[in-house]
């Protein structure tokens, strides 16, 4: 293969992941918007979403059907714990949940390593997409889902939040959660529709990459941690996760292609660092502390 | 916390500290003794989450890495021909540059800010001791030579024992005189109010920094002693996992003393041993991933309904039980 | 005036496009007692921590017994002599009074993370005089029985004087007092003007940030007056009282004591 053709192979490959990134990042987002909290365990819904398609086919559903099924079971996942988890605890700070958080991310991969197993399965695509050519590079049909799926998210999520009612409201939480609950908005029930609407997009997205990554029991803690760097750079809206994640699929693809594909993780751990000690040490109104 | 309690040694201090001296010859059980000397080295690094988020407010991640640190480094070390001694010496010399340097910046970041950072440190130092050759990638470094001091060696469980566990009272001795002198009132002043401490003359970063760098050499040297005692290193050993258990260890321990998370080591090490003793007979498998599963569980119901764990908890008991008998003590 | 122990020059202190303090003069006589009142919004505790070290001033100097502190932090000020209280911090609440105030001898006392681990001597000699000291600090303000005591379970009057006594311990030079009878009952009032009349004959200079006018003219040898960050009067309290811009700012103010 040419070097322009490596290239974009690269390019592509750095989309794709990219792309479910985003997603994920956006799960962050959602839910660190509405309810403050910073779930640990949205890489374990991606995962989900995966390795549940994986078990019901496994059972003789049929792919669509599965991916549904594991689309709602994530989602149900989540509702779950943010009711009874998070919902019920009587010292709330920052700390507790999140420490609760990642206990929820060691028991949903310990269970799916407990009940399923420890190997890595892959999954078919939901569309049989050609394959595209060009320049020399191929660009799977399966990858080509990754980033459609991207599009109808952002799409679909920017549609909702901005027409309906119940998507400004949950704007209207986003920005303030005392003065949303003032005029009439039920906040306990928008803390359970985040928790839903990260699981099911987290679901779709692990469903979306599994054809391309395979997907284990262990997927979900680097997927994780990248959806919040794309969230964290992104600064939390979702044009900035989208641009943030693709950006970071982008240089990962460029560093594990060119580079070391063993270290390459280390970008998006270094990206994480590196933006929050900047941000800390902006100045900001000459306060010296905190 | 109270000045007025002298720092008489408590007769129950005592007592347990008369039981781990002949343990060894009361239970001359290899198993039992081998488990011992993995609570003392465990319990040191979280001796110091529990130190460093109780007592400074500082809720960092990273003491596996520092752990991790010390023993890689002692290892590299012994097995070039090193004095196994000097090794663990400059272990935890690299660890105090290291927690310098990551200090400095990362403990002036504020709230999820220092949490995120100290995870993706942990990450991060995870791949990189997967990734690099000097570490042995993924298989890490075996063969390690005995601790030996001149003609002197440290083998077998019983000497590792008395030398671990010398090592974490050492260490508990050391936090325990902190907290409860200037510097350690200074640490909790800036953590319940950093404009407070600062307009008395305290500079915050520089006890924060100071606190953060003895706990990380704490757990380098723990580390040291680990890997000379295992003879083996290698990165599944200083991971995630382990960071669960030591979050579980010192939510169980709770907040109330500085010996609290010594307490809750002892109880999940000992717990996660009579898990993979009997569940393991009717589970398939019994990895960490399982028994993550339950302490998961326990992590989130303690949050719940008892973050002050054990000893907070056998505090509120004696505080109720003194208000029934109406000793005429005051709190 | 001899040298004053306090000066501050010109001093401005903007957030992003909000100008809190603008161009704002003054200096301290040593042994005075000053107070500082405005309406809400005037700046003053933005001033207060500008002096302090808290923020640094946009523009302007701020000199004290002389050395120049502008922008220096807090915790270098406190070592020159400058203490402060907070209108709204309360003392450490995990500690007990008695602890409270020996936080208050940081700055007079040396020992660090090295000697207090191995319990040197000289340490737990130092800790002792450390402990009488703020045992003392406690009496000067009634506080000695509530030395074991949490902060929590006190009163707010207490609470209050448990922040000066703290200061005692720094040995100040001048005491800033930030709204330091704000939610106060009378009798409590009276306990605090109390305990800045005996400071000030200790030879302590005082500045007070104060709403409650009734104690700002019965403690007070001088007034400055701030509103909307600027300085608008300056003199003593009977004078500020009847200043007309002082009368605007507080547009129906309450009648004088």
């Amino acid at each position: 293969m040419g070097s322009l053709s490596l290239f974009i192979q690269y390019l592509i490959s750095g989309i794709t992941s990219g792309s479910v990134y985003a997603i994920i990042g956006i799960c962050w987002s959602i839910v660190f918007l509405i309810t403050g909290i910073l779930n640990f365990a949205t890489g374990e819904f991606a995962m989900l979403g995966g390795m549940l398609t994986f078990v019901f086919m496994h059972a003789g559903i049929g792919l669509f059907p599965s991916a549904i099924c594991a689309i709602v079971a994530t989602v149900l996942v989540g509702l779950l714990m943010e009711r009874a988890a998070l919902r019920p605890v009587r010292y709330p700070s920052d700390a507790a949940y999140i420490v609760i958080t990642i206990a929820v991310q060691s028991i949903i991969s310990g269970t799916v390593f407990l009940l399923v197993d420890s190997e890595f399965h892959a999954v078919p695509p939901l569309v049989h997409v050609q394959n595209i050519s060009f320049a020399g590079a191929t660009m799977q049909g399966e990858r080509v889902i990754v980033i459609v799926a991207l599009a109808l998210v952002t799409v679909g999520l920017s549609l909702f939040f901005n027409r309906t009612i119940i998507g400004k409201a949950l704007r209207a939480t986003a920005i303030s959660k005392e003065a949303a609950s003032l005029i009439g908005v039920r906040t306990t029930s928008f803390s359970a529709f985040s928790f839903a609407l990260a699981g099911g997009l987290g679901a779709l997205a692990g469903i979306v990459i599994a054809p391309v990554t395979f997907t284990s029991y262990a997927s979900g803690l680097l997927l994780g941690t990248k959806g919040i760097v794309a969230a964290l750079v992104g600064g939390w809206t979702i044009g900035g996760t989208v641009i943030a994640g693709l950006a970071l699929g982008l240089l990962e693809g460029l560093f594990g292609g060119y580079i070391s594909s063993g270290w390459k993780d280390v970008i998006a751990l270094s990206a994480m660092l590196l933006y929050l000690t900047i941000m800390t040490f902006m100045p900001s109104h000459g306060v010296k502390k905190g | 916390m109270n000045s007025r309690q002298k720092m008489k040694p408590h007769i129950g201090m005592l007592i347990i500290a008369a039981l781990l001296l002949v343990l060894p010859l009361i239970v001359p059980n290899a198993y039992v003794i081998s488990i011992m000397v993995l609570v003392a080295i465990f319990g040191v690094l979280a001796l110091g989450i529990g130190v460093l988020f109780v007592y400074a407010g500082l809720f960092t991640l990273v003491q596996p890495v520092f752990l991790g640190l010390g023993a890689y480094t002692a290892a590299i070390l012994s097995l070039r021909g090193v004095p196994p001694v000097i090794s663990i010496l400059a272990g935890g010399f690299l660890v105090a540059i290291v927690a310098l340097m990551i200090g400095a910046p990362v403990l002036r970041l504020r709230g999820f800010a220092l949490i995120l950072s100290s995870f993706a440190i942990l990450l991060a130092a995870n791949i990189a001791f997967t990734q690099l050759e000097i570490t042995g990638a993924a298989n890490g470094l075996q063969n390690i030579p005995l601790l030996s001091l001149g003609s002197l060696t440290v083998k077998g469980d019983v000497q590792y024992y008395y030398l671990s566990w010398a090592f974490c009272v050492a260490c508990l001795l050391i936090c325990t005189n902190i907290i409860n002198s200037r510097p350690g009132r200074a640490i909790q002043a800036a953590r319940d109010s950093e404009m407070g401490a600062a307009s008395l003359g305290v500079n915050v970063a520089i006890y924060q920094l100071e606190i953060f760098v003895i706990t990380s050499v704490m757990a380098g040297f723990a580390g040291g002693i680990y890997c000379f005692y295992l003879r083996v290193v290698s990165p599944a050993l200083y991971s995630y996992d382990l960071l669960i258990s030591l979050v579980l260890m010192t939510i169980v321990g709770g907040i109330g003393r500085v010996w609290a998370p010594l307490l809750g080591c002892f109880v999940i090490m000992w717990l996660d041993e009579l898990m993979k003793a009997y569940l393991g007979k009717i589970l398939p498998v019994m990895t960490g991933n399982v028994t993550n599963i339950l302490f998961g569980i326990i992590i989130i119901v303690l949050m719940i309904f008892a973050p002050q764990g054990l000893v907070g908890l056998l505090d509120e008991a004696k505080r109720y039980f003194r208000s029934v008998f109406r000793s005429g003590e005051s709190a | 005036m001899h040298n004053p122990i306090l000066e501050v020059q010109d001093v401005s202190k903007s957030f992003g496009g909000v100008q809190a303090v603008q161009d704002v003069s003054f200096s301290l006589v040593p042994g005075s007692i000053t107070s500082m009142i405005g309406p809400n919004g005037a700046g003053k505790s933005t001033l207060v921590n500008c002096l302090a070290g808290l923020y640094a001033p946009t523009r302007g100097r701020v000199f004290f017994e002389g050395n120049e502190v502008t922008g220096s932090p807090a915790h270098k000020i406190a070592r020159y002599g400058m203490a402060r209280t907070f209108q709204l911090e309360e003392p450490f609440p995990y500690l007990t009074v008695l602890q409270n105030a020996m936080v208050g001898c940081h700055t007079k006392s040396k020992a660090g993370m090295f000697a207090s681990s191995l319990k040197l001597p000289w340490m737990t000699r130092e800790e002792r005089r450390i402990a009488d000291q703020a045992m003392a600090n406690l009496a000067v303000l009634g506080l000695a029985q509530h030395a074991y005591d949490l902060p929590l379970n006190l009163p707010l009057g207490e609470r209050k004087l448990v922040g000066i006594a703290r200061t005692l311990g720094m040995q100040p030079k001048l005491l800033i007092l930030d709204e330091p009878v704000g939610g106060l009952a009378t009798h409590e009032a009276h306990k605090v003007v109390e305990v800045i009349r005996a400071l000030v004959s200790q030879g302590l200079t005082i500045f007070i940030i104060e709403h409650n006018m009734p104690f700002v003219m019965s403690v007070s040898q001088r007034v400055i007056a701030l509103e909307q960050g600027r300085k608008i009067a300056d003199g003593t309290p009977e004078e500020v009282q009847k200043n007309e811009d002082v009368i605007l700012a507080y547009l129906g103010k309450d009648e004088d004591a």
